[in-house]
């Protein structure tokens, strides 16, 4: 099944060809910034049900992993499952919501964050990262597994907790 | 095909389904709701004219470039926050005179 839209992830060795150039080379820096807004804000999106807060969020991500593009790891991980775990890093420290962000609301699709609120709830980081993953950019879901960490059994769980609810949700609204 | 009763067994024909395999008959109900979540995904995609717009503005997050000339509008000034220090380039930066700066010592008598 094909990713949902608008995101591919590169090979992992051009993934860490680009980490390796954006930590010297501005061009590249924002190259990676532009490419990789993406997916975390659509995670972030995921997990705080709210475009403003997805779009403070996912700078803060991805000016955090900018700093350190040195410890990203030459072992086949995805930079976008990497950037994810920096993600759920500054959740756990709870620091995004004071991460420095534009001054004017974000223009993206309004509602859609806040739909998926009101589908999934605030979903927490394993099915965001599974979500994202598997549906934006395409991974099978025992990549998913693989690139997050975790197990197939535990992965599969999140995928179907998240399609139980959608469903429920559907079924309410009928 | 299988039977699939168990909330196990469920999750795992599923994942099958989501990794382009037919649907299990008896989770047929589910597709519609495997529809609506990949169309929520995708759906909460940005804009790419507001990503690139938060690019460029966003100067403090990319390490400056480093030659001659290779500057372009986004690149100089450290925008509102001072992250751009925390990067190896612009550490090598604050330690190296830029090309414009020596060249106005040279100027000066």
């Amino acid at each position: 099944m094909p990713p949902a839209s608008g995101f591919s992830p590169l090979s992992t060795a051009q993934e860490l060809e680009l980490a390796r150039a954006a930590a010297t080379d501005a061009a590249a820096a924002r190259a990676l910034f532009e490419r990789y807004f993406d997916p975390v804000y659509r995670y972030w999106a995921l997990r705080t049900g709210s475009a403003v807060a997805a779009e403070r969020a996912a700078i803060a991500t991805l000016e955090a992993a900018l700093r350190r593009l040195g410890e990203f790891p030459s072992t086949g991980l995805h930079l976008v499952a990497w950037l994810l775990h920096i993600a759920r890093q500054s959740a756990d420290r709870s620091d995004a919501s004071g991460a420095p962000g534009v001054s004017e609301p974000g223009a993206f699709q309004r509602g859609a964050a806040e739909r998926a609120a009101a589908l999934l709830g605030r979903a927490d980081h394993r099915t965001a990262a599974a979500l994202i993953l598997k549906f934006a950019a395409g991974f099978s879901v025992s990549e998913v597994a693989r690139e997050t960490g975790s197990t197939q059994e535990r992965t599969r769980a999140a995928l179907y907790r998240a399609i139980g609810k959608v469903r429920r949700a559907m079924e309410c609204g009928e | 095909m299988r039977r699939v009763t168990t909330a196990r067994e469920r999750a795992l024909a599923l994942a099958e389904f989501l990794d382009g395999n037919p649907l299990a008959e008896e989770l047929r109900d589910f597709a519609p709701a495997v529809r609506e979540l990949r169309r929520l995904v995708e759906e909460l995609a940005p804009d790419p004219e507001r990503v690139a717009l938060l690019g460029s503005k966003l100067r403090w997050l990319v390490p400056q470039p480093t030659a001659t000339g290779a500057g372009s509008s986004d690149s100089g000034g450290s925008g509102a926050t001072s992250s751009a220090g925390s990067f190896p380039a612009a550490a090598r930066r604050a330690k190296t005179p830029s090309p414009r700066g020596q060249a106005a010592r040279r100027e000066k008598p």
